[in-house]
């Protein structure tokens, strides 16, 4: 039985997952070195250290069956939702939002870890819940109340990128539920009045301010537009073959706002140019490629559910922040996955790499 | 198999399969969108992109780059490259600009308005004063104010002041060679290449040291032919000739005629290189080789070369003088100073009858003495290594008037500059071979290895031995009484050489100034074995205005003390008295270390050049005053000094 599976494991899955992240590191060194100066080194050591917590405890979820979560899933979701409750009371506030919460010497960002409980019980509830003529407006109000709570405490957390994760999530994975037509005109329908309405009511001017700010950046490039500016500056100078590793101006003098977090996409594009660019970005299609044969292969629908949530989760955290840096939509400050800087989100990902592991090895097993 | 026996789970499980290809599809186009951007934004707006990169990033500070010295031909140094500081300020760091301006005003005595507007600027980067001495670069740093940095930059600076300054030339503040040496010999004097770029951050830090787009060329310290010490000697009789006589400028040219290395380039007025920039632009110009004159008497020599070469007369042959006025037929008069009647080509030199030297010429024809005058490379530049030479004023043969080649025969009617004439002297002395004139010696890379050296090459024979030899025994007359210029006689060594004296043209209307001349001599010494030429030249001298009275006496100073100073042997003495001369004690006057200490050598009767080499490369600094022997030392032979002192010597000459 362990020889089959182990026979079963997605290597392909498993190298292109360490590919990313060493090209990460590689990354994440240069993004921190200053020209002429050392840099803040610190938080390579830091990032190396998140990989190898992440790697033991994605082989924590590769040996644990992943039908296990059917249950667990939904406790993960409930203790989740505390840490979000206790953030909101004892959280740090970071560069304005409060979504962060202290454990020990490091600090870790419950609203990572609520993506990965959201997409548990909303494979739960889809896979429990099978509707073949499609999911009506009254079917899905249970899975949109799961969406909305952790929606609404990281929301209140003022930490919108992260927010926008939950009703992505529940978008994408009722769609391959199969939500019926007017259902769906309905929902885009409220989303189009609610956007419109929260740009008028709830955004705060800041986030009102980046919305002007992508729609034109070059008003005020000393200012607002400032961050896009020398992000596209930054991609477009890197050019074919790029300026060579450690050699990105606009990175390693400073031009680029958090660069080892959200811009950390210019900074491989600066350094490395059209040629990395690709090869970055064609590691994360085969990684999703990967992915999505395994949501399709899976035996039954909440592997499939488990992995189209996996999947879209590495999707939207690819498409917001690179579609962001390129100036396609607002900046939200998304991380990238296993690119940019981060604890939790990385221990996130790779729980995630860890759960589509698991679904590929036992898709034969009954 | 039918539908009736179909798994419910396995069914669902295909239509979600199928559902899953479609959100790949979706999820693959949306990919495929931001790659589209990625690839357009990388490809199509690049050129935009870069330069919108590069300003922000690449500070266009004009910051000067190091450069290497320039010494003379003996090592001692013209220019120098010392560190200095430029100060700057980061606008948006200063937290009051109105104080801040204030206790900067106060250390940098600029005015407190001009200061505070510049911070007040909304700049990343403004420039507040370059090169600063280090004592107000302290004070400034103790102030401890916020927004003010500075860069360490190299300064050009020439030790000796105006010494040499029309010669070296300018440094602008950009590190540049503007003129002069500095600007013929830019490119070998240019430590860093790419000066003016240094990157900047966001934050308007500037990052000067790891400049990866810093290119370094051949850079070395440039060796000219000058002798320090000659053209201090040079620079002072000058100066002091110009002002008795009230001349408007003067020139002294000296070169050795064997090799064309040039020993003295002296102007005045002259230029201090080191504060160019409040020089009267009238002081900029190396004269020498930027200024055309008719020669006046100096050119007859010329002719006299051209009869002798062309062979049309011999030496013996008397011309009548007309007793000091020739009516030409065009009704021109032609007036010598004093009255002579039958001189021949030697007498005629001698006492510079213009007269006899018209005859000379008429009897020469124009294409023969045309032929020579360009054998002695009138009419075309001189090709020496300094920016800025004229080729000087001379028609072609075809185009000359019929008169011209009598006013030419005396050197009215011709535009040469003093180079030229010295060259031409220059062939005289060394049997007809001119030689090429230059003023750098050699090229000397960081690590002493030779980047270039000067190949002594000569240009052509522009007359032939004998009749070098012949002018030199007409022209050793000049200096004897009864000749034009006695006052140029040396005791010691023969001269020969011809004084000038031409009335100055008026460029606006063509005629002669009355009153204004051009006073020159030049010659050569000792006669017989020419080690040195040299030329004089005053401009519009007032009162005496001969250049047997007024240039003649600087010749013979500048001559003499040269000759003495290049231990060149006086008539009829012996060898033995040079050598005794230079077996000074000497060897011992070296600096020993012992321990940290530096034990220190006696320098008594030591040359002021054993003295400069007597501290090596210990951290012990001489502190050298007067020139000859050393004569006074402090401290006291046998002492022992640290790292960084200073040791003084004395020195007087011997004689």
């Amino acid at each position: 039985m362990k020889r089959k599976i182990l026979e079963n494991f997605n290597w392909s899955l498993w190298w292109v997952t360490l590919s990313l992240m060493t090209l990460g590191l590689v990354n994440l060194y240069s993004a921190l070195s200053f020209w002429g100066e050392g840099g803040v080194l610190t938080l390579f050591w830091y990032q190396l250290l998140w990989f190898v917590i992440g790697i033991f405890l994605m082989l924590f979820l590769v040996t644990m069956d992943y039908r296990l979560w059917d249950k667990l899933g939904t406790y993960f979701y409930i203790f989740v939702l505390i840490l979000l409750l206790l953030v909101l009371f004892v959280g740090k506030v970071v560069s304005g939002h409060r979504s962060w919460l202290g454990v020990g010497p490091f600090t870790i960002q419950p609203s990572e870890f609520a993506k990965i409980g959201l997409i548990f019980v909303l494979a739960k509830y889809f896979s429990d819940n099978p509707l073949s003529a499609g999911y009506g407006f009254k079917d899905l109000i249970k899975p949109l109340l799961l969406t909305m709570l952790p929606f609404v405490l990281v929301i209140a957390g003022k930490d919108l990128g992260s927010s926008l994760f939950f009703p992505l999530l529940f978008g994408t994975m009722a769609m391959v539920a199969k939500i019926r037509r007017g259902t769906l005109i309905g929902f885009l329908v409220l989303i189009f009045l609610g956007g419109g309405l929260a740009y008028q009511f709830a955004l705060r001017p800041y986030q009102k301010e980046r919305i002007r700010i992508f729609l034109n950046p070059e008003a005020d490039p000393k200012k607002s537009g400032y961050h896009l500016i020398q992000s596209k500056i930054a991609v477009g100078s890197g050019q074919i073959f790029g300026k060579g590793y450690l050699k990105g101006r606009i990175n390693k003098l400073r031009y680029l706002p958090d660069k080892h977090t959200d811009f950390i996409f210019p900074v491989l594009a600066e350094e490395w140019g059209l040629i990395g660019g690709w090869l970055m970005l064609g590691l994360y299609v085969f990684l999703l490629w990967n992915g999505m044969m395994i949501a399709i292969k899976a035996r039954e629908p909440f592997g499939s559910f488990l992995a189209i949530g996996v999947v879209s989760l590495l999707f939207w955290h690819l498409f917001i922040n690179l579609g962001g840096v390129l100036g396609m939509i607002p900046l939200t400050g998304v991380p990238l996955p296993f690119l940019s800087y981060g604890g939790t989100s990385t221990l996130a990902f790779l729980m995630g790499i860890g759960l589509l592991l698991n679904i590929h090895m036992r898709r034969f097993m009954f | 198999m039918s539908i009736r026996f179909q798994d419910p789970g396995k069914a669902r499980q295909t239509r979600l399969q199928k559902r899953l290809r479609f959100f790949y599809i979706a999820l693959c186009l949306g990919y495929f969108v931001i790659l589209v951007r990625g690839v357009t934004l990388m490809l199509q707006d690049n050129k935009k992109l870069e330069t919108i990169a590069m300003r922000q990033y690449r500070a266009a500070i004009q910051m000067a780059s190091d450069r290497s010295r320039i010494l003379d031909s003996k090592g001692q140094e013209f220019a120098i490259s010392v560190p200095a500081y430029s100060l700057y300020s980061d606008p948006r760091d200063v937290e009051n600009p109105s104080a801040t301006a204030q206790s900067l005003s106060n250390i940098l005595g600029i005015s407190k308005k001009n200061l505070e507007d510049k911070l007040r600027e909304k700049r990343k980067f403004v420039w507040l004063e370059r090169r600063l001495d280090s004592e107000k670069m302290e004070k400034i740093k103790k102030q401890n104010l916020h927004g003010i940095y500075s860069i360490k930059e190299n300064m050009r600076f020439y030790p000796h002041g105006k010494l040499g300054g029309n010669v070296l030339g300018v440094v602008g503040v950009d590190s540049k060679g503007l003129a002069g040496v500095e600007l013929a010999y830019n490119s070998y004097l240019t430590i860093t290449h790419d000066s003016g770029i240094y990157l900047r951050d966001a934050r308007g830090q500037i990052y000067v040291t790891p400049n990866a787009e810093e290119k370094t060329t051949e850079a070395g310290d440039v060796y000219l032919t000058l002798d320090k010490n000659l053209q201090f000697f040079a620079e002072k009789e000058l100066a002091a000739a110009v002002e008795k006589s009230g001349a408007k400028a003067g020139i002294v040219l000296m070169m050795d005629p064997k090799t064309g290395e040039i020993l003295i380039m002296a102007n005045s007025p002259s230029l201090d290189p080191n504060q160019f920039d409040r020089a009267d632009f009238n002081a900029w110009r190396n004269r020498t080789v930027t200024d055309i004159y008719e020669p006046g008497s100096t050119f007859k020599v010329i002719t006299a070369a051209a009869a002798l070469e062309s062979g049309v007369l011999s030496p013996r042959e008397k011309f009548y003088c007309e007793r000091g006025a020739l009516q030409l037929a065009n009704g021109h008069v032609i007036n010598d100073h004093s009255p002579h009647e039958w001189l021949d080509l030697s007498e005629i030199i001698k006492v510079s009858s213009n007269i006899g030297i018209y005859k000379v010429s008429q009897k020469l024809g124009k294409e023969k003495f045309y032929a020579t005058i360009r054998n002695f490379g009138f009419g075309s530049k001189t090709g020496i290594d300094f920016p800025g030479e004229v080729s000087g004023l001379l028609r072609s043969v075809q185009r000359w008037q019929p008169i011209e080649t009598g006013t030419i025969s005396f050197g009215q009617g011709i535009g040469v500059t003093s180079l030229q004439l010295l060259s031409a002297f220059g062939a005289i002395a060394n049997k007809g071979v001119r030689m090429q004139p230059h003023l750098v010696e050699k090229i000397v890379g960081k690590n002493g290895e030779l980047l270039y050296q000067v190949s002594h090459s000569s240009i052509n024979q522009s007359i032939r031995p004998e009749t070098a030899i012949q002018l030199t025994r007409m022209l050793q007359k000049v200096v004897e009484p009864g000749g034009t210029a006695p006052a140029a006689f040396i005791e010691e060594y023969p001269v020969a050489g011809k004084t000038g004296t031409a009335q100055k043209v008026d460029s606006k209307t063509g005629r002669y100034f009355e009153g204004k001349y051009v006073a020159s001599f030049i010659g050569f010494a000792p006669a017989e074995d020419p080690r040195l030429v040299m030329l004089v030249w005053l401009d519009e001298p007032q009162g005496a205005y001969f250049g047997g009275t007024v240039a003649a006496p600087v010749f013979k100073n500048i001559m003499q003390k040269a000759l003495h100073y290049m231990g060149v042997p006086p008539k009829g003495s012996s060898q033995e008295m040079i050598v005794v001369k230079k077996d000074f004690p000497s060897s011992e006057a070296v600096l020993v270390q012992e321990g940290d200490q530096f034990k220190v050598p006696d320098f008594h009767g030591v040359s002021l050049r054993q003295a400069l080499k007597a501290t090596g490369y210990f951290p012990v600094k001489m502190e050298l005053k007067g020139r000859g022997r050393a004569i006074l030392q402090s401290p006291e032979p046998g002492a022992y000094v640290s790292a960084g002192s200073k040791i003084y010597v004395e020195f007087a000459p011997l004689y």
